[in-house]
């Protein structure tokens, strides 16, 4: 932590020496070191109390001057506390510096610009490389989870190169088709200056279904700003309303060339499974179970997978687990080098990452290589170069088509464990199958060129031009013995997203009469970026040996997949946007704070009514602490500030051209049952897109977002806390429309809907000892209260029951409510007699379930009748009975150090959410059918609290294959709803730091070594395996890959 | 002076980006797709026009095939007519066997089983209607001069016409009153909800777009005869628009049925039909013979097949379709009560009476599967019956004049067109004093002729023979009468349209 600080903020001061003074002059030489590792601290600035005489440390904290024999040396430097040494006669000096874990005295980026975080009136949270460093993910966004308050990240699935959730401060997304991959909105992301949307990539030619961030390791990070208000995201104007994370990467210091290594390894393995019950066992427990049930007649007709147990198709023992899942192993490699002298600074960095999958044939490689490099080539001009190349290699198992699972059968209910597998499908499964293949690579370039230019010593221009480059490539093939129809399937698909953004920015800063400070930013933004995709893909006969798309006749192509992505074609869409805007703050005496910014937007994708936005913010700040009157608190209360900022931002469709009545060209001859074509007797068909409607009306979503924050920094730095209440109400969003049968048309995309997110942030850190004490424990702990809720709907704002079509649950949306209510039959347990059974006292008669056709029975769901008309199960009985948004998610972080050791305990939290149980919903109902049971893995039913007689209180309905089947077990009631909220020991990091006496024996400033469980425990109420294993909208199925836990060991050397 | 020198190429160099990204700001945020064409760049050229006519025309097939196993058009009108025993799909049974056979209790008969919800929707015919205007207002705006020929333009004009009165028509006798929509409508997203408009109104706005159509059209002899509408098509939708219209309007305007005969007579005095002999049944059913006036085109050779589902493929099974189990079981009963004549061509060809209690119909296959094609033909994979879909052919016309004839009590023209029906299949002509009198003739004559061609519902219901052919017990005389022969609106229709009315007989039947 302390290192960063000399990283963040090495200044050169260069002072020039007047030699005026007559005055006996005498040399003093001497070192500067932190008192945090006792490391040299180079470019702290010396000065004569009194003169302007002053020089600074070289790399290694030496320096030396000329002083008369008495008078006093102040020594500052940025991130240490200053220190003035009475010189009295010495000729060597050493001072030893404190670091000073005063946040207000960083600097936070709040778009385009960094201000202190003293003079900052926006709401941001930093975190820094310290906080990320050597944590085995392949990207940053997994390890953001439970780090900033306002920011929901979700790890869902454990996949190596997965995605995934990313809030900020609560979902605005909303839509009438539920599709999770998009359910949720994400914010705007600025890697070093190029704005990059992930809903732009994922929309489109993402081939490789790999994480956007994977190509940048996370160890070339320097510091990720989180800008979660309106002042801070406002003068991102178009692209702001769902908050704008803000990263920048290392770079090269001036001083002796630093060389540091970094390594970890370790081991990635399968967290709790569910117990199968397989082979002999499984057959016995199955006749028994059925023996239970059946009568003589029905026992006679046992299927044969049963019965048969000598037959070779049935007495396997296959645990699907143990043939899908291995221990993965991860390795880590950094290296990096950096250094510069007084005009030039560099920093070069390599990684390989690579990490085994928990599931066969999976795993994520990387291979990155980056270079910076900062030059001074006039006393005014400035030049900064990155240049970055990645390549991402992922496996992605052997899932089936389009083989985006990892898995080729589902996990959510695996087969019995009696079925025969053939060697070429074992070795699929296992991915060991050397003809097969699904090469997933992911290619990233990034280059950006900036220069900076001082026209005076108040007007500042600088302008940045950088071009992001992405290029992921598949090529699958699968050989025809893997297929039914003997047919073997090839493709090679490849896409491009290219990303090119000019900023020129001005900027003008002044002081009137010392104390009235002025800062000006103007500037604008050019963004250009297109995405292409072309590929091929077919299936044929015979070849099995070709693995490319070759002799294949056209008319076997295949056109898309099907999920109705294109796959032979070729597609180029393109969106610019092009952006003015302007900031200007003032702040009086650092005391009160005043910030307004405004920006224009004109966006491609919009028609030509409303091509142009205008986003403006204002905000405000008081650092109470700097009034007179506040002299009494200064012995406790360090800091204070209140601020506050009203601000508007707005999002852009993911659909670049939306406001084109498209005519549709593609495959419009298909027609249910036909394969695809593109003619009507032969003649090409064009037809209108009954989804796409001419909109020169559609707008920007709009986003209006209110803001209240207080900072405060108690005891110098031991205790500091920021809270911030927001509430944001977009309005405008996007959503589809309905439109009537007789139009032709399906939907339109309009701004119908408007949603609101009110939250609390809070984040407390402490130091519990003293500085120098040798023990020092740091707690943190990050909290983010979000209520969401819908605001307006089209058509009156009447009710929109949603169904995901995956798993086919329902969602309501109602005004007022939050979004994605789970709409189901409310159920409240089993009947346990039949004195329980509610009868309606008009008839007599025994409620009954679906139109009468069910009589309740003990042992049926105790579905609750919400009409009072003694029959459940149609339209007018469900009801709102769960919320899949977390009420509360954050983070706990404790660090304790002990001389060289510390350990650092970090857990993550969700509380206050409803998640749904597909996977055991989906088992009962296979169990409950005479037809399915003995085709179904075997769970332990007897550790299932399933309702077996009269008097048993049970959570499950009779499982009795012989008895009454009316869909009892599926996906409408709530019977399957458990409580989301968990707090999960994400990872506990112990590290050693070798003492720095002994390294310099070995010329090296630095050894750390250092050993990182992952995934420790959870804690949790549910009967999930992970809770957290959830999709964005709070189902698990148990086909998602499990999270794993990970053990590494490692160390980290500086030269 | 070396400062000033930097000072100027650093100002040279930034004021370059800066007014290369402005020069191309204009151009930034007026971006075109590429990959599409949109309203503002089409119907500019003959081909434009024509690629949207089969736009229409595509719309058309895709309206055709709903639902389960992909062949509404069968489902409709001979999966509801007691031919079938067994339905083999979960849905379709509820058509073939009505819903009491699954014991839900729901007991609302027979068109409103579980998951008949894709033969209710409304959608893909008013896509096809939708796209149907789009090309009368586009095309009827295009100046001549970009046509080859002015016909040309005529042409495609009485083609989308076609189309749109052809799905009115088809969804006239679904569901009666239909909202109806003429005109293209420029800014669907303001689009307000419609109320339906009374059948006859529909029927009549069908004829005059088919008079329209006629003057429109000429007679195509050519190779897309037949899979494109043409002046014998629009003739064959007017006499049946008529027709129609005279059994909904309580059978009291007989001048419909002479329109009816008229729009025949021209037909068959164009010269261009003829009945395909009995010999060539194969190529008759695979389409564009000289009888065909208007099928759907589901070509083989053009890629247009059918490969999931469909009628022709779905009703067969092994030894007809290698690897193929059949679902469906024809009732033979009706089957042999309907087909008595083994001299019958139709009584061999059509069926495959080797099983007495599975009759397997053969009739597209063709007796020696002439009409089958594997597309990996060595491994008798991916089977394909090359059949179009019909919809008027010369024998229907034929038939559908006699029983105007008959109405109209000109007994001896009807039994003419009968007889030449019968004559092709080798039978006797009609003769008074049988068991049957003329009118049940032509019927059964009809039935015969367009067993399972997506016709006998609707020949059932205009000549009233539901009842007695399905038996009351199935569907009752009040359920008749209560037309209850059509099916209900879906209730999702109702969500969105307040004003929507049922059909009368499934007010309170259906909640």
């Amino acid at each position: 932590m302390k290192n960063f600080y000399k990283k963040q903020f090495f200044i050169v001061s260069l002072l020039l020496l007047f030699s005026g003074a007559v005055f006996a002059q005498k040399k003093i030489k001497g070192t500067v070191k932190g008192s945090d590792d006792g490391l040299g601290l180079p470019g702290v600035s010396v000065k004569l109390k009194g003169s302007n005489k002053g020089v600074s440390t070289d790399n290694n904290g030496n320096f030396s001057i000329d002083v008369p024999a008495t008078g006093t040396l102040h020594f500052s430097y940025i991130g240490y506390e200053s220190k003035d040494i009475e010189i009295s006669g010495q000729t060597e000096i050493h001072v030893k510096l404190k670091a000073v874990d005063n946040s207000l005295n960083d600097v936070v980026v709040i778009g385009y610009q960094s201000v202190s975080r003293k003079t900052s009136t926006a709401a941001v949270s930093t975190v820094k490389a310290a906080d990320l460093e050597n944590l085995p993910s392949p990207t940053f966004d997994k390890l953001l989870q439970g780090r900033v308050s306002g920011l929901n990240v979700q790890s869902f699935s454990g996949e190596p190169g997965g995605t995934p959730t990313f809030v900020v401060r609560g979902n605005s997304n909303i839509n009438r088709t539920v599709n999770a991959a998009r359910a949720l909105s994400s914010p705007l992301f600025v890697i070093d200056g190029i704005p990059i949307s992930t809903e732009d990539v994922s929309s489109f030619g993402d081939v490789t279904g790999t994480n956007f961030f994977a190509g940048l390791n996370p160890n070339d990070i320097e510091a990720i700003d989180v800008l979660k208000d309106a002042a801070a995201a406002g003068i991102y104007g178009s692209r702001g309303a769902n908050g704008v994370v803000v990263i920048k990467t290392k770079r090269g210091k001036a001083g002796k060339p630093n060389i540091n290594v970094n390594a970890y390894t370790g081991i990635s393995k399968h967290g709790k499974m569910q117990e199968y019950i397989i082979g002999a066992e499984e057959r016995r427990y199955k006749v028994n179970y059925l023996n239970k049930y059946a009568n003589y007649d029905q026992q006679r007709l046992y299927p044969q997978i049963l019965t048969d147990s000598l037959n070779p198709a049935f007495n396997n023992a296959n645990d699907w687990q143990g043939i899908f899942f291995q221990t993965g192993i991860i390795q880590n490699y950094d290296l990096s080098a950096s250094g510069g002298s007084e005009n030039v600074n560099y920093r070069f960095s390599g990684n390989y990452y690579d990490e085994g999958g928990i599931i066969k044939g999976t795993g994520f490689k990387r291979y990155t290589m980056s270079g910076s490099m900062g030059a001074q080539l006039t006393p005014r001009l400035k030049l900064d170069a990155i240049f970055r190349l990645s390549r991402g290699d992922r496996a992605r198992g052997r899932g089936q088509a389009p083989w985006e699972n990892p898995l080729p059968i589902s996990a959510g209910t695996f087969p019995t464990s009696l079925l025969y597998i053939s060697d070429s499908d074992m070795q699929n499964f296992t991915g060991q199958l050397e003809v097969a293949k699904d090469k997933n690579i992911n290619d990233d370039i990034t280059a950006s060129i900036n220069l900076d230019y001082d026209i005076s010593k108040k007007f500042h221009f600088s302008t940045q031009g950088s071009l992001q480059s992405s290029r992921g490539s598949r090529d699958v093939f699968r050989p025809s013995i893997l297929d039914a129809n003997n047919n073997f399937y090839v493709q090679s698909s490849r896409t491009n997203f290219d990303n090119f953004n000019i900023d020129n920015l001005l900027s003008y800063k002044t002081s009137l009469h010392e104390d009235h400070h002025f800062n000006v930013l103007a500037g604008n933004t050019i963004n250009y970026n297109t995405k292409a995709y072309s590929g091929i893909g077919g299936v044929g006969q015979g070849n099995n040996v070709i693995s490319t798309v070759q002799g294949i006749d056209p008319k076997n192509y295949v056109l898309n997949d099907p999920n109705g992505n294109l796959i032979t074609g070729s597609s180029r869409e393109s969106a610019g946007l092009l952006s003015f805007f302007g900031r200007l703050s003032y702040d009086y005496k650092e005391k009160y704070l005043f910030s307004a910014s405004l920006r224009t937007d004109a966006s491609s994708r919009f028609g030509k009514n409303y091509k142009t936005g205008r986003f403006g913010a204002l905000s405000a700040g008081w650092v109470v602490t700097e009034e007179p009157f506040m002299k009494f608190t200064e012995n406790w209360l360090t800091s204070l500030k209140i601020r506050g900022s009203y601000g508007e931002t707005g999002n852009l469709p993911s659909d670049y051209y939306l406001q084109y009545n498209a005519l549709r060209s593609q495959n419009q001859g298909t027609y249910n049952g036909s394969p695809t074509t593109n003619t009507y007797n032969g003649v090409n068909v064009v037809t209108y897109n009954p989804s796409s409607i001419t909109q020169d009306n559609l707008t920007w979503e709009h986003s209006a977002q209110t803001n209240i924050g207080i900072d405060a920094d108690l005891f110098k730095g031991r205790l500091s806390f920021s809270v911030d209440a927001y509430n944001r109400g977009t309005s405008n969003t996007f959503f589809d429309l309905i439109l009537p049968v007789t139009s032709g048309y399906e939907k339109v995309k309009t701004n119908a809907v408007g949603v609101r997110n009110l939250g609390l942030d809070i984040n407390i850190s402490g130091r519990v000892f003293a500085q120098d004490s040798k023990f020092q424990w740091n707690p943190r702990l990050i909290m983010s209260f979000n209520k969401n809720q819908v605001v307006s709907l089209p058509n009156g704002n009447r009710d929109i029951m949603v169904t995901d079509g995956n798993t086919g649950t329902t969602f309501i949306l109602t005004k007022g409510r939050p979004i994605y209510e789970f709409f189901l039959v409310k159920s409240a347990g089993v009947y346990s007699t039949q004195a329980d059974i509610p009868f309606d006292p008009r008839t007599g008669n025994l409620i009954t379930y679906w139109e009468g056709s069910q009589t309740a029975k003990p042992g049926s769901y105790r579905w609750i009748d919400q009409n009072f008309d003694y029959d459940v199960w149609d339209h007018f009985d469900k009801v709102r009975v769960g919320n899949p948004n977390p009420r509360l998610t954050g983070g706990l972080s404790n660090t304790f150090t002990f001389k060289n050791f510390s350990l650092e305990v970090y857990t993550t939290f969700v509380l206050g959410r409803e998640v749904y149980n597909t996977y055991i919903s989906s088992l009962l109902d296979q169990y409950k059918q005479l037809g399915s049971f003995p085709n179904t893995g075997l769970i332990n039913l007897d550790k299932l609290p399933i309702w077996r007689k009269p008097g048993d209180v049970a959570q499950y309905a009779d499982l009795n294959p012989y008895g009454d089947y009316y869909y009892q077990f599926n996906n409408f009631s709530s019977a399957y709803m458990e409580n989301g909220s968990y707090a999960k020991i994400k990872y506990i990091n112990l590290a050693y730091n070798f003492p720095a006496k002994m390294l310099q024996k070995f010329k090296m400033k630095r050894l750390q070594v250092y050993a990182i469980v992952d995934n420790v425990y959870s804690f949790q109420k549910s009967t999930l395996p992970d809770v957290e294993a959830v999709n964005e909208l709070g189902i698990y199925n148990g086909d998602g890959y499990p999270v794993p836990r990970k053990y590494t060991i490692g160390l980290q050397a500086s030269f | 002076m070396i400062l000033s020198k930097y000072k100027i190429i650093s100002i040279v160099l930034l004021g370059g980006m800066l007014c290369a990204g402005l020069y191309s700001c204009k151009k930034i945020t007026d971006l075109k797709p590429e990959g599409s064409v949109y309203d503002a760049v089409y119907w500019k050229t003959e081909s434009d026009a024509t690629s949207g006519l089969m736009g229409a025309y595509s719309f058309l097939r895709q309206s055709q095939t709903l639902g389960p196993s992909n062949m509404s058009s069968f489902a409709y009108a001979d999966f509801t007519t007691g031919v079938l025993k067994e339905g083999g799909d979960y849905a379709l049974n509820f058509l073939v066997k009505g819903d009491q056979y699954y014991g839900t209790g729901l007991n609302v008969d027979d068109f409103a089983g579980d998951y008949l919800d894709d033969f209710q929707s409304w959608k893909p015919y008013y896509q096809t209607i939708n796209m149907a205007n789009t090309v009368l207002e586009k095309v009827g705006k295009m100046p001549d001069n970009v046509f080859k020929s002015a016909a040309n333009k005529k042409a495609i004009l009485g083609e989308a016409y076609f189309i749109r009165a052809y799905t009115y028509f088809y969804m006239v006798r679904i569901w009666g009153d239909v909202p109806l929509v003429l005109k293209y409508d420029p800014d669907p997203v303001s689009a307000k909800n419609i109320q339906r408009s009374p059948e006859a109104a529909v029927l009549d706005s069908c004829a005059a777009d088919m008079k329209k159509a006629s003057a429109l059209l000429k007679w195509n002899t050519g190779a897309d005869h037949a899979v494109r509408a043409d002046k014998g098509a629009a003739f064959a939708l007017l006499a049946h628009v008529n027709r129609w219209k005279y059994f909904v309007t309580k059978e009291q305007d007989t001048r419909l049925l002479s329109n009816a005969v008229a729009a025949i007579d021209s037909i068959t005095n164009s010269g261009n039909y003829q009945l395909v002999p009995a010999a060539n049944f194969d190529q008759l059913f695979k389409g564009r013979s000289v009888e065909g006036i208007f099928e759907i085109n589901t070509s083989y050779a053009q890629n247009e097949y059918q490969i999931n589902g469909g009628f022709y493929k779905y009703t067969l099974g092994v030894p007809y379709i290698a690897k193929q189990t059949k679902s469906t079981i024809f009732n033979s009963d009706v089957i042999n009560a309907m087909f008595t004549d083994p001299q019958d061509a139709r009584y061999n060809y059509y069926f495959d009476r080797s099983k007495s209690d599975d009759i397997v119909l053969t009739k597209y296959i063709g007796k020696n599967k002439q009409n089958l094609q594997y597309l990996d033909q060595n491994n008798q994979a991916g089977a394909v019956i090359d059949c179009n879909i019909s919809v008027f052919r010369l024998a229907e016309m034929k038939l559908l004049r006699a029983e105007c004839n008959e109405l109209l009590h000109n007994n001896s023209a009807a039994a003419a067109d009968l007889n030449d029906v019968k004559r092709r299949s080798n039978l006797p002509d009609f003769a008074e004093g049988g068991d049957n009198d003329l009118k049940t003739e032509i019927f059964e004559e009809t039935f015969r002729e367009l067993f399972c061609e997506g016709h006998t519902w609707y020949d059932m219901v205009r000549n009233k023979r539901v009842v007695d052919y399905i038996g009351s017990d199935r569907f009752s005389q009040a359920r008749f009468d209560g037309e209850g022969w059509k099916w209900p609106i879906n209730r999702a229709l109702f969500v969105d349209n307040k004003d929507l009315a049922q059909n009368k007989y499934w007010i309170g039947i259906l909640r």
